[in-house]
């Protein structure tokens, strides 16, 4: 394949809609028929005594209000658990509506479908629902506390799981030094601009429900739909079309509302939708990031480390839908780019009364990095050693791989890193960031200013299977239609999976259109997340497109009397190697990849059984061959593929305010092959911010009673751009020996290390421990005078 | 309860004027989606803080969703939908989000494109701090901004030089 | 996140407005909405009826004498910014308004909605505190002038009667050898402020200070006053210098913690701030 598109800072096809306001966002389909409000909990704890409903029905406009038991056939059950887990011991799932009751603020308790959501609201106010609170389990300490979040789950364990590597014990009781550490970082969540939405109507002609749903996993949907249903999955269809950000949060699935659209447009035979609102967000989709570790680290003179025990406890939430996935993640990847010859880690799972917690950007290996990275730079402070040094001795080196972490990863395979370059990366970061010459840039600090630097590196596993598939046709009008299952949320798919298909099939980038998220296109995906869709899909389709690529060659060869072996496709165009004058268009070759009784165009004609050279010993379509010029392909990876990367930030602290500023930013990155430069630049930029935010700026807080208090973005700070810097980007590419296009994923590179870089870099500039993030101007204030009092 | 109190309100979108049958509580945002079918426009929060409802109303970017749209009768309003030339032809703020990669899953970016408009509109060469100023409340959750700035950037060059 | 059901007057008057006012039950009056729409949208404040008076050409006049610029009741934020007469006449009043939220906020909200919101988080309210200013009302029973210093009773509080309208706020000018300064610190840009300050410096003819003192935003259920003419008086700022206001500014307030700040980091800033605009009135 001669590259003319991968590579390349190809300008997106997907904005020529978005930005003339022609998106299809979900709430775009339409405010006909039915509009979903939900009433939610408004207690972390609680009976539900009676709900009265009578006074609802005084609002017009209101069709119907619905309570559990008013639920019928399977929508009683609770819903799926997706992933099980050995060690997940307890898992829980919250009901379609409440059952009896309710275990954090903001769980559905009550249904109502009404002509739109005002009149919703509406209706909402007039039902009463009596409760009876009881004690709310609020933070890890609660949590491992004497009160229960599930009666029937002692300890408010939902799952105790550990790993290990080497012997730990030995290691530490023979190393020269340790050091323990206590870290906690908390809650944050992905707060996508879009919510959770979804709209379903049912064509009871076709018999087809059909669902627009902002998910990332529109397959999964479907058939999560059709199961609690009890209808033939070729009844629904789901499809996603635009969606306004995921981050992890819109992979969960199905939610209590996509159940109860789906199941009120067949009831009611009119379209239903849900879209959710900024609280509902806020108090009824996903949060994530609230752990606590405890870290012992024994290492040598040199500062080797010898052996690396983690204990840590990871706060999931009311109920977990997603397993134990993303304190999994945490568990294996907090190694990192590092060698640790006896690691042991384990971690409990437990239950509190908030929103439950499944995988954000970054899916808890953020708290990995921060562990290990902290641990890194206090055992440099130990020896007196410089923290890059320290990384330097530490490292994996590049003739090490495939380096066997001795551990399963969370797609269940071992984890073992395929490829990389820590020591270039930090070279390239610490070059960038002019590392060496901070202590001169430190020695002219204006007064009332303390300036830091820090400086993290980070492994992540990309682009897990189990498998994306492909789809390639060649229209015979030209068009190749390419069609992959997982869905899009702002990654640029149509671009690159279009610069794939254009590149192996050897057609112009323009005439390639793709469809992402659409199970009417294709059926069987698992969605995106994890890193892992141009990994995944991308070689998917370029098998596709390999595979038509070799048809189209062979129908061409008969028709041109020709060796296969001699031909190419240029331009769109299959020919003699070097000779475009003898060729075909392969828009032709699609026509005679089919063959046909009835023409319907001039150039039908030459498909037609009196067209021509047709061998009358071999039937039109040969045993095991498909009319049409198409094909589907397969990826299916034998385990993930490691990413990695490093970030450098400079930081000066205004000691009068505590706020902290960043002077620079940069990242070095290798995500194997870059498909397209534009599109991963901007993917670290937007991963970067949300790591920014979550340091500085975000977080979920919970008062004592399991009320979020910061439900809105008055009081979620969220970033502006005035809040933002720019961020210096420079790549490494160590191609995966994985994956034939040699790509790794990027999706979420950005945000995980920029936690640990930035306490990094402000203990650097203050001089004290930061053992604890987010980190706020007020904490570090408080910190500040500690300090000073503890060395007076 | 009675049905709610219906009003006729007129509202001049894009240069068209059209009448819809709405409450008085009918927030602008929901007016525009709704009964208009202009979704160009999003809703990201309805208490003013995310940007994505920004809308121009007599030249000037507003909150629709802070906004009834009674209250803007026969004001002039002009959404993202209206940002092209009738021929079609891109508004240099669009060429730009489009040219220096300016969004990625493109919720927001109905927001900012009418924000830098009314930026570009009033002054052609604004310094970085006139941009930041103007952009300085709207959220983005994808693009870290950097490319929103450079868009806007780029989007004042086009401006300058469509006009010479 | 939708309102609740409610009635909609647009007014051509004052009078018309007061009138409503005074017969309509449970009425509300709409200048700009960005503060009350919001509340409305998560049905904290659920008024039947609307007033609006944002069309009032009458109350849309900004006015300017040898002592006081007057803003009327529908002069938008963005307005006050714009305004040439403000900028000259009492820049201070400028130099809050970029402080106040963002852009697009400020081209809906008025300045006086502001001052009946009562937020003591808003920079209109300390400075309407710190200059001494006045608002004008209007009703079915008559008008009256509210001292600033009457005119916030408790948090989002204001002491203006059901069926009173606003109607403008008056703002004394800053005198001869009076200096102003503006400083506060937000989380992020446009936010609220976690605390601030707004001082005002007098000075004599021997450049030292003659009176001095400041608002403070975020401290207190209102907008807290505080005078530093014991403290400064016959002195330069730099004379007295940081850890003397600091210090007695400590003791001078006592904030309330809250998601944003601790009591103690907020009296810290808000100390800092006071010192910060006061040094910049020099």
């Amino acid at each position: 394949m001669t590259p003319q598109s991968f590579g390349k800072a190809i300008r997106r096809t997907e904005d020529e809609r978005l930005i003339r306001g022609r998106g299809s966002f979900t709430d775009d389909a339409g405010s006909a028929g039915l509009s979903l409000t939900m009433i939610r909990s408004p207690y972390a704890n609680a009976r539900i005594l009676s709900i009265d409903i009578s006074e609802a029905w005084e609002v017009e406009g209101v069709r119907a209000v619905l309570t559990y038991s008013d639920l019928p056939g399977r929508l009683v059950e609770p819903l799926p658990l997706l992933i099980p887990h050995p060690s997940l011991v307890a898992p829980r799932t919250q009901y379609i509506l409440a059952k009896e009751h309710v275990r954090y603020v903001g769980e559905a308790v009550v249904a109502i479908f009404a002509t739109d959501r005002y009149v919703g609201e509406d209706a909402a106010e007039r039902v009463i629902v009596e409760y009876e609170p009881g004690e709310a389990v609020v933070g890890i300490d609660a949590a491992l506390g004497t009160d229960l979040v599930h009666d029937d789950v002692p300890g408010n364990v939902a799952a105790d799981h550990a790993e290990h590597v080497g012997d730990v014990d030995q290691a530490l009781a023979e190393a020269p030094h340790v050091l323990e550490l206590a870290l906690d970082m908390e809650r944050s969540m992905g707060s996508s601009l879009e919510g959770r939405a979804s709209h379903a109507t049912w064509d009871r002609h076709s018999r087809k429900l059909r669902i627009q749903n902002a998910t990332q996993t529109p397959t999964s949907v479907r058939f999560a739909v059709a199961n609690i249903l009890e209808i033939p999955d070729e009844q629904v269809d789901v499809f996603a079309i635009d969606v306004g950000g995921g981050f992890g949060t819109k992979v969960i699935h199905p939610w209590p509302e996509d159940i109860l659209t789906a199941w009120g447009a067949i009831e009611y035979e009119c379209p239903v939708k849900f879209t959710e609102d900024r609280v509902e967000h806020f108090i009824s989709s996903s949060h994530e990031r609230a752990q606590r570790h405890q870290i012992k680290v024994g290492f040598d003179e040199e500062g080797r480390i010898l052996g690396l025990d983690v204990d840590f406890v990871h706060d999931n939430g009311a109920y977990t839908p997603y397993g134990m996935i993303a304190p999994l993640i945490t568990a294996t990847q907090l190694p990192g780019p590092y060698k640790l010859p006896n690691y042991r880690v384990r971690f409990r799972s437990v239950y509190t009364n908030t929103v439950q917690v499944t995988p954000y950007r970054g899916a808890a290996r953020p708290h990995a990095v921060f562990s290990m990275e902290r641990t890194i730079d206090r055992i440099a402070a130990f020896l007196e050693i410089d923290r890059a040094e320290l990384r330097r001795r530490n490292f994996i080196q590049p003739d090490e791989f495939p380096y066997d972490l001795g551990m399963i990863f969370q797609d269940g395979r071992p984890a073992i890193y395929d490829s990389g370059n820590y020591p270039e990366l930090l070279e390239k970061v610490l070059a960038m960031i002019d590392w060496d010459d901070f202590p001169e840039r430190r020695s002219q600090t204006p007064p009332g200013r303390r300036r830091g630097i820090g400086v993290a590196c980070y492994v992540e596993g990309t682009g897990l299977g189990p498998y994306e598939g492909g789809h390639v046709r060649v229209e015979t009008g030209g068009k190749v239609q390419v069609s992959t299952g997982l869905a899009s949320s702002g990654q640029g798919h149509h671009t690159v999976f279009a610069q794939i298909v254009s590149d192996e099939l050897g057609v112009p980038f323009e005439d390639v259109e793709v469809v992402t998220g659409d199970t009417r296109r294709f059926q069987y995906a698992v969605g995106t997340f994890a890193s892992r869709a141009a990994v995944m899909s991308g070689n998917a389709v370029a098998e596709a497109a390999r595979l038509v690529k070799e048809k189209a060659i062979q129908i061409a060869a008969d028709a041109l009397e020709a060796n296969p072996d001699d031909l190419e496709i240029v331009d769109a165009q299959v020919q003699v190697k070097g000779t475009p004058a003898r060729g075909i268009p392969l828009a032709q070759v699609a026509v005679l990849a089919n063959p046909l009784r009835y023409s319907f165009s001039e150039a039908a004609r030459a498909a037609t059984q009196f067209a021509g050279a047709g061998d009358p010993d071999e039937p039109p379509i040969k045993p095991g061959e498909d009319p049409g010029l198409e094909a589907t392909g397969w990826y299916s990876p034998i385990r993930a593929t490691f990413a990695s990367g490093a970030h450098a930030v400079e930081v000066e602290v205004d000691t009068a305010t505590s706020e902290v500023e960043i002077l620079r930013y940069c990242v070095v990155h290798d995500c194997g092959r870059l498909i397209n430069p534009l599109i991963v630049e901007g993917q670290i930029h937007g991963g970067v911010a949300q790591g920014i935010a979550g340091a500085l700026y975000e977080k979920m807080a919970y008062d004592e009673d399991g009320n979020l208090q910061n439900a809105s973005f008055m009081d979620f700070l969220m970033p502006y751009c005035t809040e933002i810097p720019e961020v210096e980007i420079d790549h490494l590419e160590t191609p995966s020996p994985l994956n034939p296009l040699g790509i790794k994923g990027a999706g979420e590179a950005g945000v995980i290390p920029v936690s640990a870089v930035i306490a990094a870099a402000v203990e650097d500039a203050e001089g004290f421990q930061i053992n604890h993030m987010p980190l706020f101007p007020s904490e570090l204030h408080e910190m500040r005078l500690r300090d000073a009092e503890v060395s007076e | 309860m009675n049905a709610e109190e219906s009003y006729e309100i007129r509202l001049k979108v894009n240069g068209e004027t059209q009448q819809i049958t709405a409450p008085a509580r009918r927030l602008l945002s929901d007016a525009l989606r709704g009964e208009l079918g202009l979704t160009g426009t999003h809703v990201g929060c309805e208490h003013g803080v995310c940007g994505c409802c920004t809308v121009l109303v007599d030249g000037a970017p507003v909150r629709s969703c802070l906004t009834f749209a009674i209250a803007v009768q026969d004001r002039e309003i002009r959404t993202v939908e209206g940002l092209a030339a009738d021929d079609g032809e891109l508004h240099p703020v669009q060429e730009a989000f489009k040219e220096c990669h300016g969004l990625q899953c493109g919720f927001c970016t109905p927001g900012f494109l009418m924000t830098a408009c009314a930026l570009i509109e009033q002054n052609d060469d604004p310094t970085e701090e006139e941009i930041t100023e103007a952009i300085a409340g709207n959220l983005c959750r994808c693009t870290g901004y950097q490319n929103i700035r450079t868009a806007v950037r780029y989007a004042a060059e086009i401006s300058r030089s469509d006009k010479t | 996140m939708k309102p609740s059901p409610f009635s909609y007057h647009p007014v051509a008057s004052v009078e018309e407005a007061v009138q409503l006012l005074s017969e309509l039950e449970d009425a509300k009056v709409l200048a700009g909405g960005q503060s009350l729409i919001p509340l409305m949208n998560f049905r904290l404040a659920t008024p039947t009826h609307l007033i609006d008076i944002s069309g009032l050409a009458e109350l849309g006049k900004i006015k300017a004498n040898e002592s006081e610029v007057e803003i009327g009741a529908s002069v938008t934020h963005s307005q006050v910014l714009q305004s040439e007469q403000v900028g000259s006449e009492l820049p201070l009043l400028a130099e809050a308004e970029k402080l106040i939220a963002h852009e697009v906020i400020r081209n809906r909200g008025t300045l006086c909605g502001s001052l009946a919101h009562a937020d003591p988080a808003g920079e209109m309210t300390a400075v309407i505190s710190v200059l001494n200013g006045k608002v004008q009302t209007a009703s079915v029973s008559g008008g009256r002038t509210i001292e600033a210093t009457d005119l916030f009773e408790g948090p989002l509080q204001s002491s203006l009667r059901e069926d009173e309208l606003l109607i403008s706020a008056i703002f004394p000018k800053l005198g001869p050898r009076t200096v102003s300064s503006f400083r506060e610190v937000a989380r992020r840009h446009g936010d609220y402020a976690v605390a601030g300050a707004v001082s005002v410096v007098e000075y004599d003819s021997n450049d030292q200070v003659r009176s001095a003192r400041a608002a403070f935003l975020s401290v207190g259920p209102v907008p807290t006053l505080v005078s530093f003419d014991d403290l400064l008086r016959g002195n330069r700022i730099e004379d007295v210098g940081h850890s003397e206001v600091y210090n007695f500014l400590s003791s001078q307030l006592e904030p309330h913690g809250d998601l944003q700040a601790s009591a103690d980091y907020r009296r810290h800033l808000a100390a800092e701030m006071g010192w910060a605009s006061l040094e910049a009135c020099t």
